[in-house]
């Protein structure tokens, strides 16, 4: 269901329910980088559902070495056309959104694909 | 910083010459888009008597920032142009939400500003932290856009309450979107 902020309503069980696939990606410019420094890499990615209502799901990445491994990681709240509600249909709010939604993507199998993505 | 704001009656005819010069300078000479002009001037159809112009001047009265403003009840970008961008959804034609474009806050005076960081600069946050309130005091609930995918995560950074409406679209090469931005009321930042 969409209002008239645009937002489409669904429950997170809904949300949790919707077959997502990979839309397209990117390398961000790399504006920090001079020669004989370390560089960044990140990027943002964006996915979308598969079913109607269509869903959109983007967020930014980096790469990060934790504990000595490289690995893709989150950057940030994610960005979205969609508003979670719950049991009353009541929206989750803001934050609260896209924070829920923040643990949607990082449960997507997302960061395997990133090398293959971008190369 | 100076803002004027006001509709091509009212804004003095040079500041609207500045205004469509200041447009071709930032769309055409230095983002490339490929726009109808005259005499290097940038106007298009959706420059009628009821668009609304906000119009940044720094100290010295140079022209630093641009925005147009339009009630969706009228024709406008999205709309007649981009209607794909909302995917299932209708554009919207509501009084209390107008159509935001040709945003740009490009200092050319000081080589400051990027085209590509509209809306990431002091200049732009600025610029359209003013819209916000004028469209406020208007009556408008929210602003919709159509803007390269990368603006929705500068809008978010610098704060505003902004979503996509729909998954972006690959136009001409160029990632888009229709971009909610959010004036008032409780999603508003």
């Amino acid at each position: 269901m969409t209002q008239d902020d645009g937002f489409l309503r669904l429950s997170l069980d809904q949300m949790l329910s919707m077959r997502l696939q990979h839309l397209m990606s990117g390398l961000d410019d790399d504006i920090t980088a001079r020669c004989g420094t370390a560089t960044a890499i990140s990027g943002y990615m964006e996915w979308i559902g598969i079913a109607e209502p269509q869903i959109s799901l983007g967020w930014d990445w980096r790469l990060e070495t934790i504990n000595g491994v490289l690995r893709y990681v989150r950057v940030g709240l994610p960005r979205s056309n969609v508003m979670l509600v719950d049991d009353r249909l009541l929206d989750y709010g803001w934050h609260r959104n896209f924070q829920t939604l923040a643990t949607v993507v990082d449960a997507l199998q997302w960061r395997e694909q990133v090398p293959l993505l971008i190369s | 910083m100076e803002y004027i704001a006001g509709t091509a009656a009212c804004l003095k005819p040079d500041l609207m010459t500045g205004m469509a010069r200041y447009r071709h300078r930032v769309f055409v000479e230095s983002l490339g888009w490929e726009l109808n002009t005259q005499d290097g001037l940038e106007l298009d159809q959706f420059d009628g008597p009821d668009t609304v112009y906000m119009v940044a001047r720094d100290d010295e009265g140079q022209l630093n920032g641009i925005a147009r403003l339009l009630p969706t009840t009228h024709p406008y970008l999205l709309q007649e142009v981009f209607p794909q961008l909302m995917g299932q959804q209708l554009p919207p034609r509501q009084a209390d939400v107008w159509e935001l474009s040709r945003f740009a806050a490009m200092d050319f005076n000081e080589r400051q500003g990027n085209p590509l960081s509209q809306f990431s600069s002091p200049v732009a946050v600025g610029l359209l932290r003013t819209v916000l309130a004028y469209a406020a005091q208007h009556g408008v609930q929210r602003l919709i856009t159509v803007s390269p995918l990368g603006i929705e995560r500068l809008l978010r950074r610098a704060g505003f309450a902004a979503h996509r409406a729909a998954p972006p679209v690959v136009l001409d090469g160029r990632p888009l979107f229709a971009c909610w931005i959010e004036v008032q009321g409780r999603l508003a930042a």
